[in-house]
């Protein structure tokens, strides 16, 4: 260790703290560490990779009429993506966002710095859209490829629904991704809770009449899908059939204004919790508490 | 009162001070109606493990609530203040660090979440890599490093804002001797530079080769502060051992028992007299007095109980 030496710090000039958009930035810029590295990347990598193998494998041994690689598709973008891999890759993700910070007791290099909370949260929400759609966007376009590929014209057909997948499943990544964060801040056992509320509301729920399943993001995700394509092979289910719970089904802004209010909500949760948050004392075995 | 004066202070004082804090965790009381006030120079703060000083820390670098009190940088409360956060450095006791990043750039994080930009974040990452002696490994995973390295690397990252406030919490655990050498030479020099910096520890040599400011604690209270000599002069319902070397040890006792009050207690061990007393002036004053008579030779008085380590036993008994 060597001695200081004039100006190492007496001459410094401390930089003004960043704030705003611009915090934000620094947020999402260091948030590469800890949480969104090693196994947990891994498990995303298995989740969702997982279809493409199964859709390689079909691809080569099945056969289908024309217009199966479609059905197929769409049955993997909403019930395999949209309701199942998606969360429970982000389960995984968003809940260790910040969570790993205190298990692991490096809590106060990301909250003792001079950021204002919601930046942290806005930033590391961002950075875990950001590493989570590098996967899912990719996996879903492959198994695309690999649905319609057999069928001639059956890319250029269905391009165009890709590209709403890909939109639809990239603003389910953002409230999913939100939704954890804001479950990993608040709770300390998140990754349980979070599983409980994928198959309770995500798997469960959303396959009710609209009535139920407007809770979870599943099904504002199928249905926004569904409206936009106008493809049936999105359409809930239970819409139009006549039941006691039969209604009007959603339109395309209350579908999209639904996932933008979870998101926005779980986002200013997470930040109050943060903001609450402590590294607790060694006193009564405390270690956290919020 | 603050615990430490005033060095040679080129930036601005700073104080941190706590008003009448108090924290429980749940049923345990950990800071009970703590009132403190740090200034520039080095403060140890001090206290057998249970006492307090981890949670007392937290609070004052915003990591933790107090339950009732105030906690305030400059007259600013510091907790979820982001311009008395700036101003702070903080190293933590326990071993967290990001295991799978490289020392540059951790820090080149750190220095990004405190406001340097671009290149500025790079240099000011190399300047404390060069200044904690860990430019060679400044390429290697962190998970790698050995314990005194992860202080190292800890001390880095609190060094990297050029902090007015800098509390280190057991800093010194896991170095070896030359590293901790070396770390105390540093945390002497930030003092000396006027930052504000606290050290805790429940090791009293290694605060003494610091500060001789100290703030004592036991139980979430503080038992007392100021300088070691400060605290002793006011424990003066204790006795103190004064050390006499003399040829004739018995003759000398025998002197200095006939002065009412003045001895409670007598040993003795091959040439050396050690008298318990509660008032050392005077007994050096009487046995000057019998030297300069020619009635006793006497080699040396030495006052034992002046070190860190008697005060602080008898605070805590």
């Amino acid at each position: 260790m060597r001695r200081s030496e004039p100006g190492v710090n007496t001459g410094l000039r401390r930089p003004a703290t960043p704030t705003g958009l611009a915090a934000v930035r620094v947020a999402l810029g260091t948030s590469t560490a800890g949480a969104l590295k090693g196994r947990r990347l891994l498990g995303m990598v298995i989740l969702m990779g997982l279809p493409m193998v199964i859709f390689a494998l079909r691809a080569v041994f099945a056969e289908g009429g024309r217009g199966t690689g479609f059905t197929s598709f769409a049955f993997v973008v909403v019930h395999i993506y949209g309701t199942l891999l998606l969360p429970m890759s982000l389960i995984w993700m968003g809940t260790g966002a910040f969570g790993d910070e205190w298990s692991k007791g490096t809590a106060h290099y990301v909250v003792g710095v001079p950021l204002p909370r919601w930046a942290l949260v806005v930033g590391r929400w961002l950075a875990t859209v950001r590493r989570a759609l590098c996967f899912v966007l990719p996996a879903i376009s492959v198994v695309f490829l690999l649905c319609e590929l057999p069928y001639p014209g059956g890319v250029q057909e269905y391009a165009l629904d890709l590209g709403w997948s890909l939109v639809v499943i990239s603003l389910m990544c953002m409230a999913y991704s939100a939704l954890f964060i804001c479950l990993g801040l608040l709770l300390k056992r998140a990754v349980i809770m979070a599983l409980v509320y994928v198959f309770a509301v995500e798997a469960a729920i959303s396959k009710l009449p609209q009535a139920f399943a407007s809770l979870s993001m599943s099904f504002h995700g199928r249905n926004l899908l569904w409206q936009i394509t106008d493809r049936n092979e999105f359409e809930p289910p239970l819409i139009g059939s006549g039941g006691p719970f039969d209604a009007e089904p959603h339109s395309i802004g209350v579908s999209l204004l639904a996932i933008v209010l979870m998101t926005a909500i779980a986002l200013l949760l997470a930040s109050v919790a943060l903001w609450h948050k402590e590294c607790g004392g060694s006193a009564g075995g405390a270690d956290e508490e919020t | 009162m603050t615990t430490a004066e005033s060095r040679t202070v080129s930036r601005p004082a700073t104080e941190l001070r706590l008003e009448r804090v108090t924290r429980w965790y749940g049923d345990v009381i950990a800071l009970n109606d703590v009132d403190l006030c740090f200034g520039p120079g080095v403060t140890g703060l001090l206290g057998p493990n249970g006492a307090g000083k981890t949670t007392m820390i937290r609070l004052m670098v915003g990591l933790a609530k107090q339950g009732d009190g105030r906690v305030l940088l400059d007259g600013a409360p510091v907790r979820n203040n982001l311009s008395a956060l700036a101003r702070i450095g903080y190293v933590a006791d326990g071993d967290g660090l990001y295991d799978e990043q490289k020392a540059r750039e951790f820090l080149h994080d750190q220095a990004r979440l405190r406001g340097f930009q671009g290149d500025a974040a790079h240099s000011r990452a190399d300047v404390v890599l060069e200044r904690v002696g860990l430019s060679a490994a400044a390429d290697r995973p962190i998970g790698g490093f050995s314990k005194g390295m992860r202080q190292r690397v800890k001390l880095a990252q609190a060094l990297l804002h050029d902090p007015d406030v800098l509390v280190l919490d057991e800093p010194l655990t896991g170095l070896d001797p030359i590293m901790r050498r070396d770390f105390i030479q540093v945390v002497r020099e930030l003092g000396d530079e006027g930052v504000t910096v606290v050290v805790s520890s429940h090791v009293l040599h290694e605060i003494e080769a610091m500060t001789d400011a100290i703030v004592l604690m036991r139980y979430g209270q503080v038992l007392a502060e100021g300088t070691v000599t400060d605290i002793r002069d006011k424990l003066d319902t204790e006795p103190r051992r004064v050390a006499l070397s003399t040829p004739e040890p018995r003759t000398l006792a025998r002197r200095l028992i006939t002065v009412d009050g003045l001895v409670t207690g007598l040993s003795f061990d091959d040439g050396l007299l050690t008298v318990l007393t509660l008032d050392p002036e005077q007994l050096c004053e009487q046995v000057q007095e019998l030297v300069l008579a020619g009635d006793i030779s006497v080699s040396s008085i030495d006052p034992l109980d002046e070190d860190l380590r008697s005060v602080f036993a008898y605070l805590v008994q």
